[in-house]
């Protein structure tokens, strides 16, 4: 059977949304991993939302010096699926991962709203499912999604088709509505949106659902 | 014109949650020296101001009216000319 | 006998020999501050207990009901739900930012003290009219205060009400709610039951939160400590959270006896509480106690009110493993004392005793003997509200009642709060009930969180009804079945006759409405003192309604679609809020109503389904068409009303409903001998028609609605 590791940090609280969507989105077997793990055993890794040790000093800055992050460096490195959602999203840009800052939203205030997107990119294994330009729904909480990068970056982004998610009504202030990116290899991806909330049409949208088959298709076809 | 330094932090005896939290992650780095640490906000205004001494009390009003809340901050006002 | 520390301690003359009666002797300063504690309002609900102990509470979906942390029902045979409504308010009015933030943690830990993961949370606020600057910076610290503690500690806030009215400005109200739920073997209680079990204490280190302006040492106000002011209460939600998951962690391992949150008066009320609950007695060693202060004294520690502590008793022999999970969360344990069979609370440093008195004392508290009488000289500051709209006055005074931030979009302040985290909840908040999906299951949570304290303060007995009917209500339109309530009672001084007529008119109220709806009060707070120099708060009695049930379909409250028949059920009188009378509330006719249209929702002959409460229908209208924009094309005749009169109407029972025109027949036959069928007219695209009268597109109701609060907010 497949396994998806959620990792949890002090503070993370959407790991248990992040463990049913691998169970229902998946059918894989979620396996919890703590922030003090040193290696990892499993085929993707979700980096969750929520707010590690409180977002002091700045959101995902602390959690990002976690002795699992050597781990989840490797992985990357060597090709795993890693996907990091709000709060993992800043994670991965405060560890390197990923290119760029989170920093506060320009309204100065959190914002949770039902937000819609647009897919940029189908490369990742998080995206394949997608058709380029589909429009989808899905919830967005955060009070510091505004993403920001220096020039050359955000060139670079754009280049190599790595922004991944933008959305189509700016809610925050990121550059180029950027919602969502991946790294140059397109395996790790960055998104402040909430896919693991969106799973079913009981609770409004069920978009989320095709981030998490997008992944079961990727993983089914590795060798 | 004058630069007006303003230094706001948590009073003495308030409870620093983020101050707790990077003291603990200092310490987990290896920074096992690290007693205590306090987090506050370093504000810096350019004032068009007649005097240094006029500049010094406009600053010490805003921290009153808007900068700093009394119940759980203390703050320190210094004055340059620019 | 010293005044000035009696009155640092806020402790009555009478209070004070009586204390020496009981004891026979002076007290020491700890225990005279033990005893402050205990007796205040707060902690031992000495003027409301008489009355509350009347309350309407058996049922038998009840678990658990007043007494323990938190009220407990059962959803399945495996699944129970825990909930509870507490205040603060007068934090709040001091520093609105913490003053919310950390009531959100006190409630947040009754909740998960009781074994379970709190899951949604609703809010009742009260303020001044947001045209006042003061209101504005409690509104913006409280509402910023609630999304940075909730939403880091992970409880999405799904719902509640945000009212505006002059009598609150010196005292607004800040009432917090949220909902738990547990698998039936982790329910925990807070009774202390076997001599020689350790008293262990996690969470934050104690300081001097709360202490304001009150420093002791030896029994002599020591005149330069007396500079050193105490602080305000600052919450860590993140301690919170890490407190949550070891404490959960704790209990699902069976370690523990008994548990209890540190809320008002800290260390004291909680070992005081579970000793006394269980007939036994404590022992604590002060310097065990882990502390943020180096010089603090033992009064100090006592009564510190600092964040994020709980207080447990071990099972035998666990204590290492608790110890183990507490490491792993990186939370401070300490074992500060233990259970002993005397029944007294004693108190050392080393050797030096500060403190033995026996805990049965300590819990019964001379009664408020306050009569309760009414003052017909004190008059309702509420407004009559107009009864007699001429018809070419509609279309403006419709468009002035959506300027009102009481009926406008609560937008600004609800997505300022994670609602949708747990992947469960159904609406956005703004419709009324909230409602959340148990995982795992078919069954369904719906919750309200309401008030009417304007018709509370015209007639307290039927505005408590009505409330309580309302709640009802809303829960009915989810298609779900209410099963109990926490409340939130909220009035004046209870030294005054006044308050206290208005307090026992309103359990009455409460009591006639909740045993016909069979919602039984499982948990509550009072809040008493909510007066200033110049203003009384209305009588503001905040009802917390949990409904139960399995659902095929999700419940649509608001037009779905255009082209049905869009009806209101229920009878729909000249009624309005005058100075002496309110709306009638006739709570069988309530209860007949509410079981029909459950059915309908649950069978979908309804296509949409919304109580018609606060604002009348003009407002449930307003509500239904926003989300969708699917308007209405009203051609009833009004016979005795006007246009706008009809739709201001206040009645009770009534529903708005829309459906197909092939269901009409099955509709009305249901509803004989039950309630009247008042079809007013049809669901259309983007537009809202009075026939004749008036005609506006949904865009621009939608854009007042929109800007009635953010209108005072940029």
């Amino acid at each position: 059977m497949l396994r998806v590791g959620v990792v949890i940090f002090p503070g993370s609280n959407c790991d248990l949304d992040a463990i049913r969507a691998v169970e229902i989105g998946l059918r894989a077997k979620a396996v919890p991993l703590w922030h003090k793990d040193a290696t990892i055993d499993t085929d993707a890794i979700i980096l969750p939302g929520g707010f590690s040790y409180g977002d002091y000093l700045r959101p995902g800055s602390i959690a990002s010096h976690s002795p699992i992050m050597q781990a989840v460096k490797r992985f990357a490195v060597n090709g795993g699926p890693v996907i990091g959602i709000c709060n993992g999203f800043q994670i991965l840009t405060e560890s390197g991962l990923l290119p760029g800052t989170l920093l506060r939203n320009t309204t100065t205030r959190f914002i949770s709203q039902d937000i819609s997107l647009l897919v940029t990119s189908n490369q990742t294994p998080f995206t394949k499912h997608f058709a380029m330009g589909q429009r989808i729904t899905l919830p967005i909480a955060h009070k510091d999604g505004n993403y920001q990068a220096d020039p050359a970056t955000l060139h670079t982004l754009q280049e190599n088709h790595q922004i991944v998610f933008q959305y189509t009504d700016n809610p925050n202030g990121s550059h180029w509505d950027i919602a969502g990116i991946s790294n140059k290899e397109h395996n790790v991806v960055g998104l402040m949106p909430h896919p693991e909330r969106a799973l079913s049409d009981w609770i409004r949208t069920s978009d989320g659902l095709q981030v998490f088959q997008s992944l079961l298709a990727h993983l089914e076809a590795q060798p | 014109m004058y630069k007006v330094t303003i230094n706001v932090d948590p009073k003495k005896d308030i409870l620093d949650p983020q101050g707790k939290a990077v003291q603990h992650a200092l310490l987990n780095l290896g920074y096992t020296n690290a007693e205590q640490v306090r987090i506050g906000k370093h504000i810096v205004i350019t004032l068009d101001g007649n005097s240094k001494e006029e500049a010094y009390d406009i600053g010490i009003k805003m921290c009153q009216d808007l900068l700093a809340n009394p119940l759980t901050e203390e703050y320190t006002v210094n004055v340059e000319p620019c | 006998m010293n005044p000035k520390l009696l009155k640092e301690l806020n402790l009555h003359p009478s209070d004070y020999h009586e204390i020496v009666r009981r004891l026979k002797k002076e007290p020491k300063l700890v225990e005279l501050g033990l005893f402050s504690a205990m007796w205040s309002e707060h902690c031992s609900y000495r003027s409301s207990k008489r009355y509350l102990s009347q309350l309407y509470t058996k049922g038998e979906q009840v678990i658990e009901g007043p007494g323990e942390n938190a009220g407990v029902i059962r959803l399945t045979d495996s699944l129970y739900i825990t909930f509870k409504v507490e205040s603060h308010n007068h934090p709040s009015a001091v520093e609105p930012f913490q003053g919310a933030a950390t009531g959100v943690g006190g409630i947040i830990r009754d909740i998960f003290t009781m074994g379970a993961r709190p899951i949604a949370g609703m809010d009742s606020l009260h303020f001044d009219y947001p045209s006042s600057p003061r209101s504005r910076y409690l509104l913006n610290g409280v509402v910023e205060g609630i999304s940075f503690y909730g939403n880091c500690v992970g409880v999405p806030t799904i719902g509640g009400e945000t009212h505006f009215a002059s009598c609150y400005d010196e005292n607004p109200l800040v009432n917090a709610m949220v909902v738990g739920i547990l698998d039936k073997k982790n329910l925990r209680r807070s009774i202390a039951k076997t001599p020689g079990a350790t008293v262990i204490y996690l969470g934050a280190k104690t300081g001097r939160d709360g202490l304001h302006g009150a420093s002791f040492a030896s029994g002599v106000l020591d005149e330069d400590r007396k500079q050193r002011k105490g602080s305000v209460q600052v919450g860590d939600p993140f301690l919170e959270k890490l407190l949550i998951e070891a404490t959960l962690e704790i209990i699902q391992e069976d370690l523990v006896e008994a548990i209890q949150d540190m809320g008002a008066a800290g260390i004291t009320s909680s070992s005081v509480e579970m000793a006394g609950k269980g007939e036994l007695g404590i022992r604590i060693d002060l310097q065990k106690v882990p502390r943020r202060e180096p010089g603090i004294t033992p009064i100090e520690i006592m009564l510190s009110e600092s964040q994020e502590r709980m207080l447990l008793i071990a099972k035998q022999g666990k204590e290492g493993r608790i110890q183990e999970i507490l490491d792993k969360w990186e939370l401070d344990y300490a074992e500060i004392g233990v259970i002993t069979e005397t029944g007294c609370i004693e108190i050392f440093t080393d050797d030096t005793c500060h403190c033995n008195v026996p805990i049965k004392l300590l819990l019964d508290p001379p009664e408020n003997t306050t009569k309760p009488i009414r003052n017909p000289r004190i008059k309702t500051t509420v407004p009559n509200v107009p009864s007699n709209i001429p018809v070419d006055q509609t279309e403006s005074f419709l468009c002035q009642q959506l300027k009102n931030p009481n009926f406008g979009s609560k937008n600004w302040i609800h997505d300022q709060y994670d609602s949708t985290l747990y992947a469960s909840t159904i609406e956005k908040p703004g419709l009324g009930p909230s409602c959340i999906h148990i995982p795992e299951t078919d069954h369904f949570v719906g919750m309200t969180l309401l008030s009417r304290g304007e018709l509370c303060s015209i007639d307290p007995y039927e505005g408590a009804k009505t409330v309580c009917a309302i709640a009802a209500r809303r829960i009915t339109s989810l298609g779900l079945t209410p099963a109990a309530i926490t409340n939130c009672l909220n009035f004046g001084d209870p030294t005054q006759e006044h308050t206290m007529w208005e307090f026992s008119e309103t359990i009455k109220g409460m009591n006639d409405a909740l045993s016909v709806l069979k919602s039984p009060v499982v948990s509550g707070n009072v809040s008493f003192y909510n007066e200033g120099e110049k203003q009384r708060i209305y009588p503001t009695p905040v009802i917390g309604m949990i409904g139960t049930g399995t659902l095929r379909t999700k419940p649509i409250l608001s037009f779905p679609k255009s082209d049905l028949i869009c009806a209101v059920v229920g009878k729909t009188k000249k009624e309005y809020l005058q100075t002496d009378s309110i709306p009638r509330i006739d709570i069988l006719v309530e209860k007949k109503t509410q079981d029909v249209i459950r059915e309908f929702v649950l069978e979908s002959h309804v296509s949409s389904c919304i109580s018609v409460d606060r604002g009348g229908l003009w407002y449930a209208i307003v509500k239904s068409m926003l989300p969708k924009h699917i308007g209405l094309h009203i051609h009833k005749i009004f016979h005795e009303f006007t246009p706008a009169s009809y739709l201001m109407s206040e009645s009770n029972s009534r529903y708005l409903i829309t459906f197909p025109a092939e269901y009409l027949d099955r509709i009305q036959n249901q509803l004989k001998g039950v309630a009247p069928l008042d079809i007013i007219g049809k669901t259309i695209e983007n537009r809202f028609i009075i026939e004749d009268v008036m005609e506006l597109s949904i865009s621009s109701i939608e854009q007042l609605h929109q800007q009635s609060l953010t209108h005072y907010l940029q």
